[in-house]
């Protein structure tokens, strides 16, 4: 029925329009280039536009369009010590890497998001950013997805867990299904293996797969997303030694585990760490004291073989390169990076091998940095229960709004305004 | 090579000259130029002669280079691009003043009244010109990224076809979203 709404739709939009009015293919490009903020605003448009912005289809060009063109890019800084959860993003749409553009670009502040899911007295991080999409996880162990660009969240369903020494999460998108998915990776006392458990979106539902038998080796972070897969670094027997380390890789389609190889160089005084640069899996190796070497994984999961892309030489960025993130390109080939120990974020320029710090303000003197793209990605299962509260939470909101009217009314403060 | 000249008539029946190498920026003219059709004039019934010096000037500029610009402008982005490794002061200056040209140029190019943009558009559209295209497309979304509903409605001769409780429902979502959000 709906479909036939909005052909129906079409025939009157064309009909309205004058002669030098815009073929729907040109109108859906422009829409495409636009933030998620003026999209939500021109559903109300007309129903034709409404169909058009609200289709999965032109959900998936906008998303893919974001992510080719680097546009719509935000960071999300979170004060990982503070119980006050909140989130901060900074946008970064028009960042060049020219200097009269940093100036620009360090004036801009960071704007305070709206997180809908406090716990004051839990402890959050976030799991991972996908296709617009935040997965945040809690003491309490609760999970949420969120997108924060349209504000619709959604709380998975609570799946018991197994008595364990530590608890990691990864989230992901699998393409060939379009489903997102949690994997929670939970390693058990005095066992070599760990018990895992994915969820899907699709389903609204957890279940239990195929132990992953290895040790985690750093039980504190969370995997990381690159080629539809989840990355971490593990260890063949219970001892996390460095020289036995490698590297797992789960592939959210097909749910195996996987060993990818490492660099051949690679010698035992050297800290290895992953990251994920321009969605590529990348490796961060520390000479200490010496430079940081960013390898990126090239022809993923088919010759898998490492490429070094630059290093970054000690006396250029102050701290500990051992602590290094990479964030994301900035554009002409800069690298936006931040120092975990220090709390800084720096843009390291390969060619002229310069960093410059970013001084953003607003930013928290501690944070959690997270890149995520601003998309219209629902984050309903696809049983309809965010549509269900929804319709509620909009029925409240009316009942507030026209509370708050007559009480505004009441108290004069509408002559004020 | 570069000296043959081709012959474009608009809509309105003016002709217009064009080297070979430039029209190349454009898929359709290439198609008909490959195609060995370089007899006379190509007719072009769908750009009238006030679009078509615009066109010639971008493909003037770009030659055969489709979407040149954009590639600049999301330089590093691009996933298997290899980062130099030695760094030539020299050619990143030139590189800088080679962009920094043609953003200026771009500015000057794309100075015009609405009309003509959508006009252009449609031009870039029908002639396969991906690099005029994207530009006059993200301009147009830059122009009415901050714009009301109702601004829209106008700038596209839309009539709302909300009923009017619909329209409601619709308007407090977008209150809804005003509250926590201010607007660009």
């Amino acid at each position: 029925m709906a479909k036939e709404d909005e052909e129906n739709e079409k025939i009157s939009v064309e009909e309205s329009m004058p002669t030098e009015s815009l073929p729907e293919v040109l109108i859906v490009d422009i829409l495409s280039c636009l933030p998620v903020k003026s999209l939500l605003r021109f559903r109300c448009v007309c129903k034709h536009w409404y169909a058009l912005i609200t289709d999965p289809a032109f959900v998936k060009t906008h998303l893919s369009r974001s992510l080719v063109s680097n546009s719509n890019l935000s960071i999300i800084f979170r004060n990982p010590i503070s119980h006050n959860l909140n989130f901060r993003e900074f946008r970064f749409n028009e960042f060049n890497i020219y200097p009269d553009d940093l100036d620009a670009f360090e004036q801009q502040a960071v704007a305070e998001l709206n997180y809908p899911f406090k716990r004051p007295h839990y402890l959050s991080y976030i799991v991972g950013s996908c296709n617009g999409l935040l997965c945040i996880y809690n003491s309490k162990e609760e999970i949420l997805l969120w997108n924060p660009s349209t504000r619709r969240h959604h709380k998975l369903p609570f799946t018991h867990i197994e008595y364990g020494s530590n608890i990691v999460c990864g989230f992901g998108h699998d393409p060939t299904t379009d489903d997102y998915k949690i994997v929670r990776i939970v390693q058990l006392h005095h066992a070599l293996e760990s018990k895992v458990k994915v969820y899907s979106l699709n389903t609204n539902s957890w279940r239990r797969i195929e132990n992953m038998p290895f040790f985690l080796s750093y039980p504190n972070s969370p995997m990381l997303l690159a080629n539809s897969a989840l990355h971490w670094f593990a260890n063949r027997e219970m001892r996390r030694n460095t020289t036995s380390r490698f590297i797992v890789s789960f592939n959210l389609q097909y749910e195996e585990y996987r060993e990818v190889p490492l660099p051949d160089f690679v010698e035992n005084n050297v800290h290895m760490k992953l990251g994920v640069l321009g969605g590529q899996l990348c490796l961060l190796c520390a000479f200490i004291g010496v430079h940081v070497e960013v390898w990126l994984m090239k022809d993923y999961g088919v010759r898998d073989y490492w490429e070094k892309q630059f290093s970054i030489e000690q006396p250029w960025v102050m701290g500990n390169l051992y602590y290094l993130k990479p964030i994301c390109y900035s554009k002409n080939g800069g690298v936006i990076l931040q120092l975990m120990d220090s709390n800084e974020l720096v843009l390291y320029d390969p060619r002229k091998g310069m960093a410059r710090n970013l001084r953003i303000h607003g930013v928290p003197d501690y944070f959690q940095t997270e890149t995520f793209v601003g998309s219209l990605v629902p984050v309903n299962a696809k049983d309809g229960t965010e549509q269900a509260k929804r319709k509620k939470k909009h029925m409240e909101h009316r009942k507030k709004k026209n509370m708050k009217q007559e009480a505004d009314i009441e108290s004069g403060s509408l002559a004020m305004n | 090579m570069s000296s043959t000249k081709i012959f474009l008539k608009s809509s309105d029946d003016k002709t217009f000259e064009i080297d070979e190498t430039a029209a190349r920026a454009s898929e359709t003219l290439k198609n008909i130029i490959d195609g060995g059709c370089l007899d006379g004039v190509i007719p072009l019934p769908n750009v009238s002669s006030n679009i078509l010096p615009k066109v010639i000037e971008y493909c003037k500029k770009h030659g055969g280079d489709n979407g040149s610009s954009k590639k600049i402008a999301n330089g590093g982005v691009d996933k298997d691009k290899e980062i130099l490794p030695d760094y030539d002061e020299e050619e990143d200056k030139r590189e800088k003043v080679r962009v920094d040209e043609l953003k200026k140029w771009e500015e000057e190019y794309m100075d015009f009244d609405q009309q003509v943009l959508y006009d252009l558009m449609l031009a870039a559209n029908y002639l396969h010109i991906k690099g005029l295209l994207d530009l006059t497309v993200e301009k147009a979304a830059s122009m009415i990224r901050g714009r009301t509903p109702d601004q829209i409605r106008e700038n596209f001769n839309i009539n709302s076809d909300f009923t009017p409780e619909e329209e409601e429902e619709m308007i407090l979502i977008e209150d809804e979203w005003d509250d926590e959000w201010a607007f660009d």
